[in-house]
């Protein structure tokens, strides 16, 4: 009797499927997740932890997080151990204003890596793009 | 090519027929190789087996016979709109028994419309959620023993497991 109702029980567990998608595709559904997100998948399993460092696309958003400071951490220490070589494309939401600086070091660190790169400033300030970004004649710089 | 085609039978990977449109097929690089060679053969009864079972099919193949119009001859701004209600309608139907068979026919028939669009819905599952309620959804079990799970607490220290 024991060992029907375990045996039942056994035929009801599902099957985990997601985790046997080839690399290329998970990282593929990773991209559509915010970069925190993303990054929090690699406590799932085993399988996922390592997934995160070969991102092809990375999306910050400030409004995430709590404080500043934690996304300003958060970003830095996301842009040292991810391989900038799988990312192509790199999205920015940030309010420069708050962190003019850490901003443009950003930006230089992916310039000439990413294949596609957006920015959200949320500051109302003049914000002076790193020389490094050659911006379209078509927008007045 | 003989313009006299308009839809091709193949096969599924459980045995059963289906048919696909010329239009249709040209959504997907290895469906429009397999037309042109079942067109330009001269054993016409031949009928090419798609690696992909029945369930899934019938979805991959309504999924290209509603984008095809779209595809060949290019669509208004209000059509585009149309499809991406149709699509958010297309993916809730049972997704979950079908999600994963639909990421793989996607990806095996290089359909880069779908491949987007079941890929955004699997991330969609995730979005907002905690660790251990993406592990449930998926049914992931968490393989870390508590001493590695000791030691990514450490590393990220924003992010919980429960």
């Amino acid at each position: 009797m024991e060992r029907s109702v375990s045996k039942n029980k056994r035929r009801r567990t599902k099957k985990d499927r997601i985790s046997d998608l080839p690399d290329p595709l998970l990282l593929h559904i990773l991209s559509f997740l915010p970069a925190e997100e993303a990054v929090a998948t690699s406590l799932l399993s085993k399988r996922w932890r390592p997934l995160w460092r070969s991102l092809p696309a990375i999306d910050f958003k400030t409004e995430k997080f709590r404080y500043i400071k934690s996304f300003l951490q958060f970003v830095d220490k996301m842009l040292k151990l991810v391989d900038l070589k799988s990312v192509k494309k790199f999205v920015l939401n940030v309010d420069c204003h708050k962190a003019p600086q850490k901003t443009s070091e950003w930006i230089d660190a992916v310039i000439g890596k990413v294949e596609y790169l957006e920015l959200h400033m949320s500051s109302t300030d003049v914000y002076e793009v790193p020389s490094s970004v050659s911006l379209p004649r078509t927008l007045g710089f | 090519m003989s313009s006299s085609v308009e839809a091709i039978t193949v096969l599924s990977s459980d045995g059963d027929e289906f048919k696909i449109t010329v239009s249709a097929a040209k959504l997907s690089k290895p469906l429009n190789w397999m037309l042109e060679d079942v067109c330009f053969s001269d054993d016409c009864d031949e009928v090419p087996t798609i690696e992909v079972n029945s369930k899934t099919l019938v979805k991959v193949i309504e999924y290209c016979e509603k984008h095809a119009p779209r595809a060949n001859s290019g669509a208004s701004d209000s059509d585009a709109e149309e499809l991406k209600k149709w699509d958010i309608e297309f993916m809730k139907m049972d997704v979950k028994d079908i999600l994963f068979h639909i990421l793989m026919a996607a990806n095996y028939l290089h359909m880069e419309g779908l491949y987007d669009l079941a890929c955004q819905t699997a991330a969609d599952l995730m979005k907002g959620m905690t660790v251990s309620q993406i592990r449930k959804i998926f049914h992931i079990k968490n393989d870390f023993s508590s001493e590695e799970q000791e030691q990514l607490r450490r590393q990220h220290p924003g992010c919980s497991f429960d």
